[in-house]
Parts: C-alpha cells; sequence; structure tokens
C-alpha cells in the first residue's frame, strides 16, 4: 500500500497548500463580508484568531522610518522569521500564491543558473537607505507580489473592482514566462531576503542535504537538477545554495526514485 | 489635494506618520462594521491607505480599525478621541436655525455617535457643534438634508506642535 505521506508524495502536498493559501486569500475578505471575522489582513499582516503574523521586512520598514514600533507588529514579524529560523524561507515555496503562479510557468531545460543573492540584498539594502534618508514610507511593499496578490483579492471583495497597480503579478509572471520562471523570485523579491537571512542563524535547520555517496545518477542525468525550479543544484550544497533554495523538497521527492542521496532535514547524521 | 473630500480613520496618527506606519495590510476595511473604510492607491504604484468618503459613507465610530491596526497608524482610542476632523455648522443654511420652512429638523443630533456631546441642541431646538469634543466622523455632513455641516479632516491643518 502506498504511503500517503512519503517523499513521492511531497510535491502533492506542497501544491496542495500552494492552492489552499492561494485560494484562502480570495475567501477571507468575501468571509469578514459575511461576518466571520476570525482572520484579517493580508501577507504585509495577518491575524489569525488574535495571533499576529506579519512580513519582516514590512516592520523593519515601519521601525525603520519612524523608529517606532508596536509590541503587534514586532509579534507577528518575529513569529515569521521564527518559521524561518528553523525551516528556511519555507514561506517562498510553500505558502507565497506568486511562487505557485510562477511555478506553474514551464521550465527551461537546463542547467543551473548563477547565483544572484547580493542583488535581491543590494534592492533590500537601497530601499532601506531611501526609507531613511528621502522617503520613509514602506516602498518596499510595493515589490511584494504576494502583497499585491492579496491587496487585490481584497478590493475586489470590498469594493467589486481591480485594484490597477496589482498588474505587476502579472508583469512579473510574463517576464518569467519570457525568461524560463522564477526570475521574479530569484533574483527580484525583496521580502524572500531576511527569511533567507534567518535562516543562516541556526546550523540545524531544515534544509536539503546531499550524501555524495549514496548518490546512483551519471552526470549527464540529473533528476534532482531537472526537479529544481529555481534552477539550482542541489548537489553543491553551500552558502549561496542555503540562501537561494526555498525546501521546496522537489529535488529530495526526485531523488527519492533514484539513490536517496538528498534529504530534507533538520541535519541528522546520513545513514 | 483633487478628489471628492474624505476623512481617515479614527485614531489616525499625522499624515507624516501614517505614510511612514501604514503598511497597506487592509486589516482596517476589512474588520469596519459599516464598510465605510476605504482602500485606495495614494499615487502610481503607492501605498493603499484607508479613506473615508463621508458624503459616501461616513464612519460610525465603531472603533474597530483603530484597535487592530497592527502598526499603530490608528491608535486604540475611545470615540470621543477620534480626532478625525471638526465639523462646522453653517447656521445660514440649517433649517432649525432659519426657522423659514417650520420644520424641525435635528437629523445631526439624532445620527451623532456622540450625541448629546458633540452636538448639542441648544434651547432644545438648534443644534450646536461642540467644536472640542467633536470626532469628526462625518456622519453629520453625511445626514444633513440641506448641507449645512461640513467636516473639515484633521489631516488638513494636522501640523500638531509638538
Amino acid at each position: 500500500m502506498k504511503k500517503i505521506f512519503s517523499l513521492h508524495t511531497l510535491p502533492f502536498w506542497r501544491r496542495l497548500i500552494q492552492v489552499l493559501t492561494a485560494l484562502a486569500f480570495i475567501l477571507i475578505p468575501i468571509l469578514n463580508l459575511c461576518g466571520v471575522d476570525l482572520l484579517h489582513g493580508n501577507f504585509l499582516a495577518f491575524r489569525a484568531w488574535s495571533v499576529p503574523l506579519g512580513d519582516p521586512l514590512a516592520a523593519l520598514q515601519v521601525v525603520l522610518g519612524g523608529f517606532s514600533a508596536t509590541q503587534t507588529m514586532l509579534t507577528g514579524a518575529g513569529l515569521t522569521l521564527l518559521l524561518a529560523l528553523f525551516m528556511g524561507p519555507v514561506f517562498c515555496s510553500w505558502l507565497c500564491p506568486f511562487g505557485l503562479f510562477s511555478e506553474l510557468i514551464p521550465k527551461r531545460r537546463g542547467k543551473e543558473r548563477p547565483g544572484l543573492f547580493p542583488l535581491k540584498a543590494a534592492i533590500v539594502l537601497a530601499g532601506l537607505m531611501v526609507i531613511i534618508f528621502f522617503y520613509p514610507g514602506p516602498i518596499l511593499n510595493q515589490l511584494s507580489l504576494p502583497g499585491w496578490y492579496s491587496r487585490a483579492m481584497q478590493h475586489a471583495a470590498l469594493y467589486g473592482e481591480a485594484l490597477w497597480p496589482a498588474a505587476l503579478l502579472p508583469a512579473a509572471l510574463a517576464l518569467d514566462a519570457l525568461s524560463g520562471g522564477r526570475v521574479w523570485c530569484g533574483y527580484i523579491c525583496p521580502q524572500s531576503v531576511l527569511l533567507a537571512l534567518a535562516g543562516l542563524i541556526l546550523p540545524p535547520r531544515l534544509q536539503v542535504r546531499f550524501h555524495r555517496a549514496a548518490c546512483t545518477c551519471p552526470a549527464r542525468s540529473r533528476p534532482c537538477l531537472k526537479a529544481c525550479s529555481l534552477y539550482l543544484n542541489p548537489r553543491a550544497p553551500g552558502l549561496e545554495q542555503k540562501l537561494r533554495c526555498t525546501n521546496c523538497g522537489d529535488c529530495v521527492s526526485a531523488c527519492a526514485r533514484h539513490g536517496r542521496a538528498l534529504r530534507l532535514d533538520f541535519g541528522k547524521k546520513i545513514r | 489635494m483633487g478628489g471628492p473630500p474624505f476623512l481617515r480613520p479614527p485614531g489616525v496618527v499625522s499624515e507624516e506618520d501614517l505614510r511612514v506606519r501604514c503598511i497597506s495590510c487592509g486589516q482596517c476595511a476589512q474588520v469596519c462594521n459599516y464598510k465605510c473604510v476605504r482602500l485606495s492607491p495614494d499615487f502610481f504604484l503607492g501605498p493603499t491607505t484607508p479613506k473615508i468618503f463621508q458624503r459616501e459613507s461616513p464612519c460610525f465610530l465603531c472603533m474597530k480599525c483603530s484597535a487592530i491596526c497592527p502598526t499603530g497608524a490608528l491608535r486604540d482610542v475611545p470615540m470621543s478621541g477620534a480626532g478625525m476632523g471638526k465639523a462646522a455648522l453653517d447656521k445660514e443654511i440649517c433649517l432649525n436655525h432659519r426657522r423659514e420652512r417650520r420644520v424641525s429638523c435635528w437629523t445631526c443630533y439624532e445620527r451623532c455617535p456622540l450625541k448629546g456631546t458633540a452636538i448639542i441642541l441648544e434651547k432644545g431646538y438648534t443644534p450646536k457643534v461642540m467644536e472640542e469634543l467633536c470626532a469628526g466622523c462625518g456622519v453629520c455632513e453625511y445626514v444633513c438634508p440641506t448641507g449645512a455641516i461640513k467636516v473639515t479632516p484633521a489631516r488638513f491643518p494636522a501640523k500638531k506642535s509638538a
């Protein structure tokens, strides 16, 4: 009997969670209109019952812009960072609706792409400098595509009209389609930077680990490389890999049909 | 600033602080009982800050928005401290002040969320806005049949001395 929860079914469960999250942010504003007031907000700040959750970058911008913070905001951002601390940037691969749309764009055959995490970090740094010295408003939120997705859904439910700046979302998808996918996520998205950096703090956090001795694939055939939507090479671990990998588990699932050389775990010794 | 007049929700900080603190999470609009808080971009790709167009749908001071705001852009204040603006009554237009048509209106007094505090009836007949106690919610402007009351948003003279 096949196991429901196994490495083989991991991509299915991940896709299901992504779809349910995307649907949830369509349903929440509608439920609010119907008087169900348990969940509020969008991907920039959210409240489930009385538990706040928030985008750490949004909170950081408010802190730097006004040198002040509320307990709710810090708690929300802290909880999100805590998740990233132990699980890495799983938000990007398991929850982000733009990540879902972006992954549906067919990947170009190919090789790994050069890592440009410093570009994303530079975008964040430039934005924070602008906030500190020129315009003290959370301007980097305008580059949050999950933010625009959920804001557009709020707008549609509340006012029955489109939020035209959310056109940034299809524009980014078009960019992805032209380039073979994941350009925004890989090179631009500022929201993922703090999550990725938080993932560096704890050495035993959840991550893909490669056990070279167990790898049975020849150099030319690399199912793990084909499976990775971010064009990473899971067999070449390192800092860049740790910063860019979102722990989606696709490579681990692909490897499970071969030598099981890739594991997604908290750093237990492999074999 | 062009466009129809609008207020900010109750408990709002100054316009400068709002620009810093509002992260466009939209919780204020989602939680509003009367769906009067409107989110709209301030400029091209700008933040969607909360606005209340009092002539379309005024604020009834349920104060849920100010209680839920995660960043403190809207402070959790009592109704009397909403600080959205100040209402001003034009006695030349108010039906009760003119006593011309032999009508007794009192709509503003009856509908004011701070009835008897922010709007009182002088001699039991003519409405008077108590400026210091007015929250500026815009209900009076919305209900006045002759347009005798207008609310000046607090964001215009907003620059408070420290």
